[in-house]
């Protein structure tokens, strides 16, 4: 689908150039702050295909003026440091042409999913999204310092440069969600599907205002938005696709509604997957998954300045296996719901307000009927989280601030009857059915100083307090705390400082910084004998656990020419009481076959430090390469190496496009990783290196045919963080087929 | 049971209000007065010459371990409870080519709780269609003149086998003991209070207690092959009791494996719950 959006995209873009040599006018106009509605100097003016030559620029007053303008309108994009660039249609008609640029959000990766957004990004969206098959897993880990831990062929679990899901805050829609599972078999990346989803929005550190709620990085799925128009239409698309590897299959479908104060998005979608083969041609038992979800948005207009906006997502997913697992899962099954209310210009101090209330219940069931476990089990977790938020930016005078009001209430459960043969059923509560409520608040402010550098600050200030209602988990803690009250309060905050400035010409350059304080995960406080098959020990949480602070650092320096743009980020994060499973040979474990007990402890310190690249090359109108490289390197204060560590890694990604047909050729490969930590059960991974094939096709301008190759040459790997070193799916056939209407 | 609920309520309020009421229900309390104990009535019998009759009861089914023994004395003749008093239990078990008694607690007058006269039994071995325990009950009556004394018997006890919660067998220091287990009688996942008595033969008649064993708890559930952790060994409280913590961290069955030491020798044995 976003290869045929590029094809249009590129015919628009040849025919806006040659339209622009014909006619003869002169265009006027003015560029304006978004937020703080000042005129913005020294802002660049290019034609939309060409990076390197600005042909205008705005004075200190903010007003442009482009003579020699040879069509009645043209489309034209707007730079400058700190500012989200934008494409503009400008008209030789209108006086005064005004432009609004909002201010860049730092360090917030968009990873486009379904939206048709002209950006620099576009070719990097292909390059993400590269057909109608692509689960969410895969979207994320084809992102640059992004990876995933894969447990299975399902629900893999992110991982910004280096760090779990313990120290991502993952969202949709804003909303806080807690998955159910205490083995981290639901990551909440799980309960969404590509095909609802507009973009992924990743801030890979504490350095943006929405994000980082409580935890080191954050991941939000932005779901698709319903839209009104003037006249009543219905359109969408329906897409259907096969994979071989897994025989697997996918249908989904996106029907919008539109009306002029009403419209309505609704998504379904059907997914199927058996076991897949590896590279050896060996059945990979246990992998297989089926899914379903349907997600609707409804956006209703009230006038001008206020709308309401209603989501329902109902995700279930069922018999998915878990081959590097010692048990699979029964049901997934996820409820979502929120309602939003979005007001602008409401007075002179208030510019725009984002409310939201909501709620999300999850039940997560895991089992083992078809694995030859001498003990059987049963493990169901359920969370549910209700929140809402109050979200505003506000000016006052030549500043302008962002508040955001938060309060969100989570309850988790968990628990496990064992069923030994002979012998009476064992029950015991891993998550004491906690409750834990959250109530936040921040601001944040940014600005322009001089003609050169932005900065931006940002404070937020949360109180958190968790409490045990299990009876019988209170007790199950009370053996290793007996002192232990059964509640927990804490207050917590974090800052972050932005700069960001011009170097020359096409050269930029930023600097963030943070410092914050990690909310505690569920399983850290209140864990009870949670087994965790990459170490193979069962592990115990700790309520009395210091919440673990970072110092993140990074610097950035951009280059961005006409044919050739290149990304560079270079981080360090500097832990506090990082926390970890600490191993007490005192104790007995539970799980059978288990090395032994860790406790969650904080030891003093640990680093994770790395860089990420992506270079962008235009070889020519029809050629482009996309190359991207990151690595990882994180240590513990005892100087050994902190586990699950990316090695270096990337992808080389070269695309031909053609009028009606595109094709695209990938080299993923990694480096071996040594670097690893025994008393967590690593061993080393070797390096591999995959290539894949890719194509795309119009067809009578109604269809759209993906197909592709993965893994061509049916290498035998697995990634560093794939656990039980399950190898990946060996060669796949993909083959997708999509319409619009 | 809405209605029973709503006695039990009633009488429970008007314990709160009246600290103690004067209530008649003889097996919950022989001298009235409200008790949570639910206990079942064994017999009653006459101690021909004390001019006290003896009502025993028991609060479970007795079986071979120990086992909390409640007597009630009234007056002979006006049938009001006599609470002071000197009551002793003598246990017996006939087997035709010996007699033997069993490890016993005594009743402590001075320490009446709600007027019963309560002791303990830990007997050794189970009855059977044959064997028979018999209990007399010795009676010096104090409240009556001249401090008659009598004995009541009780004979054709059955004594159920209990080999999880009762254990004997002769140590390595060289005497006889048992080990008889006495709490948590509901055991719950998390701490529990643990106690269990030690006694040792000195004769067929005498078993007294022993409270010089160091003792060590391990819980361990053998269908899983895992102990829990923090557990507190138990030490001497006296008269043969012995007290510390045990730790279950699921349900299920467990065992609780005790090590008692005297002189450097150690023994072991355990204890089986479910639960």
């Amino acid at each position: 689908m976003k290869s045929f959006l590029t094809l249009i995209f590129l015919i628009i873009l040849q025919t806006g150039v040659s339209d622009l040599l014909k006619s003869q006018s002169k265009i006027e106009g003015m560029v304006y702050s978004e937020n703080t509605g000042e005129p913005l100097s020294g802002v660049s003016l290019f034609t939309d295909d060409n990076n390197k030559t600005p042909i205008g620029k705005t004075d200190e007053n903010g007003k442009f003026v482009l003579e020699n303008i040879k069509k009645s309108t043209v489309s034209i994009k707007f730079k400058r440091v700190g500012y989200s660039q934008k494409i503009v249609e400008l008209s030789g008609s209108i006086k005064i042409n005004k432009v609004y640029l909002a201010e860049e959000l730092p360090e917030s990766e968009e990873i486009i999913v379904n939206d048709n957004l002209y950006d620099n990004n576009l070719a990097l969206n292909n390059f993400y999204m590269t057909s109608d098959l692509n689960s969410i897993d895969e979207l994320i880990s084809k992102t640059p310092g992004m990876t995933v831990i894969k447990r299975g062929n399902y629900a893999s679990e992110p991982v910004i440069r280096g760090m779990n899901s313990d120290r991502i805050n993952v969202t949709i829609d804003g909303m806080k969600i807690q998955s159910a599972c205490t083995d981290k078999m639901d990551p909440v990346t799980s309960y969404a599907e590509t095909n609802n989803l507009k973009s992924i929005s990743v801030s890979k550190g504490a350095f943006s205002k929405d994000d980082c709620a409580s935890t080191c990085s954050s991941i939000d799925m932005k779901l698709k938005d319903a839209e009104t128009e003037n006249k009543l239409t219905l359109n969408g698309n329906i897409n259907g696709g096969y994979l071989s590897v897994s025989n697997g299959a996918k249908v989904d479908g996106s029907f919008n509604l539109k009306s002029r104060s009403f419209g309505n998005n609704l998504s379904l979608s059907y997914r199927t997957s058996g076991d897949y083969k590896d590279g050896s041609g060996n059945e990979v038992f246990h992998s297989g998954y089926n899914k379903v979800n349907l997600t609707n948005s409804s956006l209703f207009r009230a006038d001008d300045k206020n709308s309401f906006k209603a989501i329902v997502i109902y995700d279930y997913a069922w018999d998915i296996g878990y081959p590097a697992l010692t048990m699979d899962v029964k049901d997934a099954e996820a409820f979502i719901t929120g309602i939003q209310f979005n007001s602008k210009d409401i007075s002179k101090l208030i510019k725009d307000l984002e409310a939201k209330v909501y709620f999300n219940k999850i039940n997560h069931v895991m089992d083992d009927s078809q694995r030859d476990n001498r003990i059987k089990m049963d493990m169901p977790g359920w969370t549910d989280t209700k929140g809402a938020y109050i979200d505003s930016r506000l000016n006052a005078g030549n500043m302008n601030f962002g508040v955001k009001a938060e309060f969100s209430e989570l309850n988790a459960n968990a628990e496990m009857t064992m069923y030994p043969p002979g012998a009476s059923p064992m029950y015991m509560v891993t998550w004491p059915d906690v409750n834990k409520d959250e109530l936040s608040l921040s601001i944040n402010t940014g600005r322009m100083i001089g003609s050169n550098l932005r900065v931006d600050l940002g404070v937020r200030a949360f109180g958190i307090n968790s409490k045990v209602n299990s009876e019988i988990g209170y007790s199950e803690l009370k053996i290793f705390y007996p002192e232990f009250s059964g509640e927990d309060s804490r207050f917590l905050g974090n800052v972050y400082m932005n700069v960001g400035t011009g170097l020359w010409n096409s050269m930029t350059a930023g600097i963030n910084y943070s410092y914050s304080k990690r909310n505690l995960t569920i399983s850290e406080q209140y864990a009870f004998y949670i087994f965790n098959r990459l170490d193979s020990y069962d592990y115990i949480g700790n309520p009395y656990l210091k919440n673990e602070s970072s110092n993140q650092l990074e610097l950035n320096l951009n280059y961005d020419a006409d044919n050739f743009r290149l990304e560079n980020s270079l981080f360090g994060y500097f832990f506090g009481d990082y926390i970890v499973g600490k191993v007490d040979s005192a104790l007995s474990p539970m799980t059978e076959n288990s090395n032994g007990v860790k406790i969650y402890t904080n030891i003093p310190s640990a680093v994770i430090m790395g860089f990420e690249q992506t270079a962008d090359i235009k070889i020519s109108e029809k050629i482009r390469l996309i190359n991207n490289i990151q690595y990882t390197y994180g240590r513990e204060n005892n100087d050994k190496y902190l586990p699950q560590m990316p090695p270096l890694m990337g992808t080389l990604s070269g695309r031909y496009t053609a009028d009606k047909y595109l094709l695209q050729g990938e080299a993923v490969w990694a480096a071996s990783q040594n670097k690893i930590n025994a008393d967590y059960g690593e061993t080393g991974t070797p390096s591999f290196l995959v290539f894949n094939l890719r194509s795309s096709i119009n067809l009578f301008d109604l269809f759209t045919l993906d197909a592709g190759i993965e893994n061509i040459f049916d290498v035998n790997y697995y990634e560093h963080l794939d656990w039980q070193k399950i190898p990946r799916p060996g060669r796949n056939l993909y083959i997708a087929i999509n319409t619009e209407f | 049971m809405k209605f029973v609920l709503f006695i039990k309520i009633l009488i429970l309020t008007s314990l709160l209000l009246s600290g103690c009421s004067e209530s008649d229900d003889s097996i919950q309390n022989p001298g009235g007065g409200g008790s949570s104990m639910q206990l079942i009535k064994i017999d009653s019998g006459y101690a021909a010459g004390s001019k006290a009759i003896v009502s025993l009861y028991r609060d479970q089914a007795l079986k071979t371990g120990y086992n909390k023994i409640y007597a009630a004395l009234y007056d002979s003749v006006t049938g009001a409870v006599i609470t002071n008093a000197d009551v002793t239990l003598l246990p017996l078990m006939d087997m035709g080519s010996m007699v033997h008694s069993a490890p016993l607690e005594n009743p402590d007058n001075t320490l009446l709780e709600n007027k019963w006269f309560d002791g303990a039994i830990i007997f050794i071995m189970p009855s059977d269609s044959l064997l028979k325990w018999k209990i007399e009950v010795h009676v010096r009556n104090l409240s009556a003149a001249g401090n008659p004394e009598g004995i009541a018997y009780f004979g054709s006890i059955d004594v159920m086998n209990d080999d999880k919660k009762y254990k004997t067998f002769n140590a390595s220091s060289g005497s006889r003991i048992y080990l008889s287990y006495i709490k948590p009688n509901s055991p719950v996942v998390g701490i529990n209070d643990f106690e269990y008595t030690i006694h040792k033969k000195s004769s067929m008649m005498d078993y007294p207690p022993d409270d010089s064993f160091i003792c060590e708890v391990y819980p361990w559930m053998p269908s899983m092959g895992h102990g829990s952790p923090n557990n507190v060994n138990p030490v001497s409280i006296g008269n043969g009791h012995y007290n510390g913590d045990v730790n279950f961290t699921m349900t299920g069955d467990w065992q609780l494996k005790v090590y008692i030491q005297k002189n450097g020798i150690k023994d072991s044995t355990y204890f089986e719950l479910d639960f």
